[in-house]
Formats: structure tokens, sequence, C-alpha cells
């Protein structure tokens, strides 16, 4: 019964309601190059059932406890593989119809192996590390000078506008709604228009009247669909809104921010990488660095926010270190080209025409050497002196712009903003040395150089606790007798 | 008698001389431009293509690099250009750290790679400005670089020659040239007087270029044979810091201007409001309307700046009234602007003229009226390919292709002049358009491709997509502010 999907197909995805499958209704969008049509009922004529009014109804979670919750959730993701799972594979087949820049195998790869974020250990490694004492379970005691709380971690009523350059996100909403025991609205965004609502599909028919199931909903709607939207984003029906992406879905959101209502803002980032001296000690050094930068601007072909795409490398810049630097350069383009199949495509679906245009202009400027780019297979720049492409946020496709610079320094006021996620760095004690000058222009992850795309959860993100800042934190306060009096204010004797 | 008969019979022109002298095409009509027989213009095409590439190679260095890059040594048949077409983007692919560093001599060592005329000799010592540095070039070489706006903020430079920076005015108001019997008039008579509401009146863009060669060219210096809006020379470095403050403003980047830079921002401002101003405008109302009552006038300008006047003259209480014979061009639908209620009515109210629309770009003088079926005809100098946009590989050159468009330029003598546009175009290959012109024609849809043609509900994480986004949003005015 499962049809291969192409752009030419139209993929009918059903709204999910809280374990109520909806295929009325249906309305048709998308059909542009590089998506597939889609037909999915207006979430309009459903707008009263889609938000959970009464936010007492989240109680149904608390007759589970965490153990519970974490055992359904290993199991939900045992059931999520492609190759057993008919919503899953339909799933995978739609997002390579729908993805602009990732092609089948490193899709199926994503597909079978991110489910297993759900595995227990793994959960549980990430609750611990997020939150460090058991908020999500039960209350929490402090002794404080003047008094003693209980601290509760509870959920909240959230809507998840969620990217689809990686189907890491649908898990991570659903595993959130769990951990947290909350309700989640899910937006689907075009280019992955199926995931969740797969996912949602498999937890109907796993258990359909667990409390996750009766807490998801999956839709699509147009962004900035007014009508829709208003009545959303109310602060009687939301507490959270998760929302990934850039001004246009971010325009469309914060329009409807007021009091009640807290905005979690995963805004879009740049990456980048700091290659010490140390890379040219010896050939077999620059091949090493080489390998591991080709990995960190050709992982999921650098669809994702982590993926480097400016070097800074302290070769140095008179003639005979740019010669180094070119040899260097002709390396990480052949070890791009050496990356695994299932994590990196020499065939780029979607080559950016904007970005070639402005390959092939600078390819007559005498002050960067291009190698590659010639069709889809990406490639490297490197500039001839200390200064990046103009394009440099624009760089995708599997592309590296390779900086030269003296000593390392000269890089941070250059290639580290507030915009700068993910910084992977070489040699390993270059870290300690850039760290703080990273952080204090903004940068939010440093690892190691190759690392880039190996993104956890049970860490800080874009230099927030996002699990964190999705749960509803209440306090209950107890005073000593003698301390009812104080009114807050510091005695003083 | 017979020295009469010499004088009215026009002299006959035929393909076969074009292959002497190109430029010479410049002199005939639009009725023997169009009524050639398209294989025979395409057999003229390549040999100008091969003979272009063989004297050019050897002393456009860009050209040279492109072509052993690519290893296309020879043109066999038509479809050889392609891969030797420039991406537009080479105009601008100058390092804007350069010319902020005032690094003259490497904007003349980028400049040059570009002609075949030697930049070598340019004394750049000392300049403080970017007028200065294309001044010093004008007095040292044959070359009057060209520059435009590019939507990214960026100016792109063309290297031509006033010859060649000649052929844009030609190839634009040549299209006020009648094909049989569409309207028409020849502004080459310098019998009726150009009306551009452009807000500068010389300089170095192709715009105030057009104006000063139309002075000079077709009226003979009389400075009152083109009205402008602005009266100004148009500086280039204005032009340059206009560019970096829009993208400044829509990339968020606070901007570090030094104290010559801001007075010249201050400058800017000051003459834009100028321009803008009622006093500007009564003045040019006055000049463009009520002076030249009962005079020939063909307007070149925008929908929304012929708007503008229909506006300033009901305000006015002033009526055009115009010789017959008068006519407007647009150069199709503006960008960014929303169409407000009653434009069309307004327009045909106070400018009840036969108005027609042109395409081109500044790389290319071949530019096509849009004919009464709504189909775009280039003209025979310019040679034009669909190619997909993904691989730039041709298309075939039959039946209906939409992708992305590719041109040359064949009157250009001093510089490689193949595009590989940024504009999404559909050609009609097998011609038989019902307006009379022979050979292949376009659709009158002309897109630009850009990142949103994907579809803008996609979210990524990732700030390239949403960068270029937002940049393509904003310079098409969707974004605020």
């Amino acid at each position: 019964m499962d049809s291969i999907i192409d752009s030419q197909t139209v993929v009918t995805v059903p709204l999910i309601i809280r374990g109520r499958i909806i295929e009325d209704n249906l309305i048709e969008f998308g059909g542009r190059r590089g998506g597939v049509t889609l037909m999915t009922p207006d979430v309009n004529k459903y707008v009263d059932e889609i938000t959970l009014r009464n936010p007492a109804d989240l109680r149904d979670w608390y007759s589970l406890e965490m153990e519970e919750i974490l055992d359904f959730l290993e199991e939900l993701g045992s059931r999520l593989s492609p190759s057993t799972n008919p919503h899953i594979r339909r799933a995978l087949e739609a997002s390579i119809a729908a993805s602009s820049g990732l092609t089948p195998e490193p899709l199926r790869f994503m597909y079978e192996s991110q489910r297993h974020m759900l595995k227990k250990e793994r959960v549980k490694e990430m609750i611990e590390g997020v939150f460090h004492e058991p908020y999500l379970e039960r209350w929490v005691s402090h002794q404080r000078l003047d008094r003693t709380i209980k601290v509760r971690a509870f959920g909240s009523r959230m809507v998840h506008i969620n990217p689809g350059n990686g189907i890491a996100i649908a898990l991570q909403s659903i595993m959130n709604t769990a951990l947290l025991r909350g309700d989640s609205i899910i937006k689907s965004p075009s280019n992955d228009p199926f995931t969740a609502t797969a996912i949602a599909l498999t937890l109907i028919e796993m258990a359909p009247n667990h409390p996750l199931t009766k807490h998801i909903t999956v839709c699509y709607w147009k962004g900035g669909d007014e009508a829709f939207e208003r009545r959303l984003y109310r602060p009687n029906n939301i507490e959270k809104i998760v929302a990934w992406g850039g001004l246009s879905s971010m325009k469309h959101v914060r329009g409807y921010i007021g009091p009640g209502v807290d905005l979690i803002a995963l805004d879009p980032k740049n990456s980048c990488s700091l290659i010490g001296a140390e890379a040219f000690d010896s050939d077999d050094t620059m091949r090493r660095a080489a390998s591991l930068l080709a990995r960190d601007v050709g992982a999921f072909n650098q669809e994702g926010c982590a993926n480097s795409r400016v070097a800074y490398v302290e070769s140095g810049i008179d003639e005979k270190d740019i010669e180094e630097l070119n040899r260097f350069g002709q390396m990480v383009f052949e070890e791009l080209l050496r990356l695994p199949s299932e994590i990196s495509s020499n065939d780029h679906p979607n080559f950016s025409a904007v970005l070639r245009d402005e390959i092939g202009g600078i390819r007559n400027n005498p002050y960067f050497k291009v190698f590659g780019c010639k069709a889809n297979e990406g490639g490297v720049i490197v500039s001839q002196e200390t200064e990046q492409v103009e394009f440099a946020i624009h760089i995708s496709g599997r592309v590296v712009n390779i900086v030269p610079v003296n000593k390392i320094e000269e890089a941070y006021d250059i290639g580290i903003t507030i915009d700068t996620q993910t910084v992977s760095i070489y040699p390993e004690s270059l870290k300690d040395k850039v760290r703080n000058e990273c952080a204090w222009r903004g940068a939010q992850r440093l690892t190691s150089l190759g690392c880039s795309s190996s993104l956890s959860f049970a860490q800080p993100h874009d230099a927030i606790e996002p699990m964190r800042r999705m749960a509803r934190w209440l306090v209950i306060e107890d005073f000593r007798e003698e301390d009812f009096g104080n009114s807050g204010l510091f005695k003083v004797e | 008698m017979e020295s009469n008969l010499k004088r009215a019979l026009p002299q006959a022109h035929n393909i076969a001389q074009l292959y002497d002298d190109i430029e010479a095409v410049l002199d005939w009509t639009q009725d023997e431009i169009y009524d050639q027989d398209p294989a025979a213009v395409e057999d003229l095409q390549l040999y100008w293509l091969r003979r272009r590439f063989t004297e050019l190679r050897p002393q456009v260095r860009a050209l040279d690099k492109l072509a052993q890059d690519v290893d296309v040594n020879s043109i066999e048949t038509i479809d050889d250009v392609i891969p030797l077409c420039f991406p537009h983007t080479m105009l601008k692919a100058y390092s804007a750290s350069d010319l902020e560093k005032r690094r003259f001599d490497r904007m003349n060592r980028w400049l040059s790679t570009m002609t075949k005329h030697d930049l070598s000799h340019v004394d750049v010592r000392g300049v403080e400005s970017l007028d200065e540095w294309l001044n010093r070039i004008s007095a040292a070489t044959p070359l009057i670089p060209q520059l435009s706006s590019g939507t990214s903020g960026k100016i792109s430079i063309q290297p031509k020659t006033a010859v060649e920076g000649n052929h844009l005015m030609v190839g634009e108001l040549r299209c006020f040239l009648p094909y049989r019997d569409e309207p028409g008039l020849d502004p080459f008579r310098g019998d009726a007087t150009l009306v551009t509401p452009w807000i500068a009146r010389s300089g170095p863009h192709h715009v105030t270029m057009l104006q000063t060669n139309a002075v000079k060219n077709i009226f003979g210096g009389r400075e009152e044979g083109v009205v402008t809006l602005g009266y100004q020379k148009m500086s280039a470095d204005a032009l340059w810091l206009s560019g970096r403050l829009r993208r400044a403003q829509m990339t968020g980047e606070e901007l570090k201007l030094t104290d010559k830079e801001r007075e010249l921002a201050k400058q800017i401002a000051k003459e834009s409001a100028d321009v803008a101003s009622p006093a500007q405008m009564d003045r040019f109302i006055d000049q463009a309307v009520t002076r030249l009552k009962g005079k020939k006038v063909y307007i070149r300008a925008t929908w929304q700046r012929i708007y503008d006047m229909a506006v300033a003259c009901k305000e006015r209480g002033v009526r055009p009234d115009y010789a017959p014979g008068s006519m407007a061009a647009t150069g199709g639908g503006a960008k960014n602007w929303v169409f407000p209620e009653g434009w069309r009515e307004l327009i045909s109210e106070y400018f009840p003229l036969p108005t027609i629309e042109m395409y081109g770009m500044s790389e290319f003088s071949a530019i096509s009226r849009l004919c009464p079926e709504g189909h775009w005809h280039a003209p025979l100098w310019g040679v034009s390919w669909i190619v997909d946009p993904k691989t730039s590989k041709p298309l075939p050159r039959k039946g209906v292709q939409t992708g992305r468009y590719v041109c040359f330029d064949l009157l250009a003598e001093s510089y490689w002049a193949g595009t590989l546009s940024g504009d999404k175009l559909t050609m009609h290959w097998d011609g038989g358009c019902a307006c009379g012109r022979k050979g292949p024609y376009a659709e009158m849809d002309v897109r630009r491709f850009t990142e949103v043609e994907g579809g803008d509900d996609k979210i990524s994480c990732s700030k390239t997509a949403d960068a270029y986004t937002d940049l393509v949003k904003y310079t098409q005015g969707d974004v605020d502010g």
C-alpha cells in the first residue's frame, strides 16, 4: 500500500488531535519547487479542539511514575524503524521528496538511528544532565536562609514550530512532552511534513489511551494564517511557544507574544571552526585536520546550524604559508568527497543557484582560490588573505571558506558573533585558550574539530536550557513560626 | 533627378553586411531586424560569437581563465558559449574591503581582468574616493565604467568604453521605434524630448549615463533635450554607501562609518530629501509638462514614477498636453511597489500615451520591447539561451523551454559580454508570434531565481537559508523597515 512519494505526489497528512485522526476538510498546500504538495485538514475548522482549554487536563499524567514514562518512551523508540513501521517509512519518503538539502541515504540513516535517543539510559542521562535533581518527578526540598522551599517542574501547554532539517526535533518535541508531562501542539514544517504525524499515529496504535497520545496534536498550517494563529496563541490556551527558525517564522510568532506566553526562540545560527598552527606540523596532522574539518562541513549536507561554514586557520599569511594553506584546502576538498555516503552526498540535490553565482564571481578574484564547486559536489574557498568571503553567511551545499590568520586571536573578531553556535576546534589544547574569548563574543558550543554535528540534548543548547524553559517551575514555601512576620525583607538586628 | 532618387531610397540593409560590421545593425529599422530569417540570424550570431571569443580570449584575462577552467577552446556550436558566460555576480566580485580601504591598485587589478584595455598605467596614488578612481580610469583609458546598484547593496562595475556605454542607450531607446503599425516614434531624430524622472542628472550609473549619452549623441549637447527629476551628479561613493546602509539595515549590522562617510551619508539624506521635495517636483512638472505643452515627448520611467508624476500633476492642477505621437516606456512591473487603488485610471487620465514595456539588463544592450501579444523579442545582436537552473546545461533550442536566461551582447568589443543572468524565463524557440516578428520570443513573466522559490514555509535552524531569504525579501520590500 505504500507508494513511493516524489515531488509530483500529493501527500495527505491527517490532522492528529490528542489521539483522534482527522482526514476531513482537506485543503492543499505547497507544490512548489523542492516540496511536495500537501493535503491536510484546514486547522481553522478545528481550532477549538486543537487548543487545550483547561490546563488541569494535564492531571492524567500524574497517574504515571517517571519510570513508567521512560519505559513507554523506549518502547515507542523501538517501534519507529522505517523498516518495520509503515507510517515512519512514509514519513521518510515524504522527507526525501520534500527536503531540499538531504539525500535519501543520510535521511534513511537519520530515521533509523535517531530513534535511539529514546533509549532509557540516554533519556535518563539527559534528564540528569539538564535537571540535576528529580524536579520532574517530585517536589525537591531546599533549605534557604529564611525559609524552606520545595520546587517541582510541571508541564505546560506548548506549541512547537519545528524545523525540517532533521527529524530529531520531532522526536524531541514528543519526548519532552512526555518527560515534562505537558501538552504539545506540533506544527510540522513544509520540508518535513509527516514525521511528527507518523510518530503520533504510532502512538495511537500502540496505546490509544496513554497520556502522551492524549496530549499530542500534530498539524500543518501556513505560517501567517492570522485567523488561526490569533486564536491559537492566546495565553488562555498556551503557555509556551518553542520556535525554531528565522525572521519569517519569528515575525509571525512574535506578533502574538504578550503576557502569559513564553517564547523559547531557537534562532538560526552560524557555526565555524578554529584550527591552530599545530595542524601544519606534518603531512599527517594536515590530513587529519582536513578530514575532521570536512566532516564538520559535509555532515548531513551542511543542512544543520552546527555545520561549519568558515574555518579560521593559524597558517600565517606570507606566500609560503598560503601555498601550504592551499594544499590544505585541496586536502579538505578531497576528504569532503570521501565522506561516508550515509552522512553526506557528493551531489547536492539543490545547490543554491545564488551561491553558485557568488562563487562563480570570485573565481576571477586573485584573492580567493576555489577548489571544486564545479557542479553540486561542494568545495573549498581558500582566502589568500585574512578576509572571509562576503557571502560567508550564505554558504551552504558543503562549501567552506578557509581564512588564514597569523595568530588565532585574529579570528575572534572576524568570526565569533552572537549568532555563532558551534565552534569546532583543533587541536584539543586550543580549547582552553579560546574559550573565554569565544564565550564573550557570543559563541554557544565549543567542540572538537570533527564533532560539530554530534549535538546532544543532555546539555545547554543555543546558550539556554530549552527543556528547563519548557517547564513551569513551581515553588512551595514553608516558614518557621518566628520568620512569619519578616515580610521577605532582610531583617537587620 | 538621379541624385534625388539616391537620397530618397534608403540603403538596402541585409544580413550579409553585418558580418563585417555588426554595429551597423543599429541603423536598421525594427521591421528589418525582426523580419530576418531566424536561421540566418543564428548563423550570424555564431559567426560573431566565434569572432568575439577569438579576439577577446587573449586580451581579457577573466575569459581566458574561465575558458581554461571549463576547458573550452573553440566554439563549434552555439551552446559551447554557455560555460564561458560569466555569472552576473562577476561584476561585483571585487573585495568590498578593497573599496572601503581605498585600495584602488587592487580594484584596478580586478577591473583590468575584465577588459581588453590596459589599466596598469592608471595612477591611483592619492585617490580617496570611488568617483576619483573612476575619473582616473576615464582619463587614462577608453573606459567609462558603468555602475549598477545590486540587490545585495553591492554595486556592479562594468568596464565599458564610451561607445559600448552608448549602445545601452541606443538599445533602450530603439524600443520606441515602431514595428509595422505598432505605436512608435524615432527618438534619434532629436525632435522629441526625453523625460526621465530619475533622481540624478549625470554620473556613472547606467541610467544617468543613458541620460548624458542622449544629451550628447541625440541632442548634440542640448541639455533641454532630456528632462530629469534630479539635476545633480550621482556620486559613485554615494551609491556605494547607500548600498551599504541598506544592507546594514537589513542584516542589523552596525555600520562603522568614517567621518567622511558620515558626512556623505548626511549629504545623501539631504539630496534624497531635496529630490523628493515639492519644490523639486514643481520644477520638474514645469519642465516636463507645462513647458512641453504641444511638444512631442517620450517618457522613460517605472510605473511608480509615472504614477507619482500623475499625482503631482493632479495636485498642481496641471494637465499634460503633449503632441500626438508621444509615448512612454516602463521597465515592466515595479518590484516592490504596492499599486495603489485607481493607479491605472489616474495614469490614463493624465498620461494617456501609448505605453510600452521593456526588458533587459545593463549587461545586455539588446533590450526587448513587449509586443502586443505579451512577448519579449530580443533584437538580433542579442543572443539568448535557456539553461537548466541547477546544472547550467543548455536546454534544447526548440519548443517551449523554461529555465535560466543566458545572454550575449554581440556589440561589445572590449569586454566579454556573455552573462548568466539571475532571471527565469520561458522561451518559445520555434517563433511564430502573432505580432509578426520572426524568431524566438519569451513570455512576459520573468522571475528572479531566489531561495524563496523553495517555499517560504521552510524552516531551518541554519542561518544561511534564512539570511538569504531575508535579503531577498528585504530588497523586494516584504520586510518592514
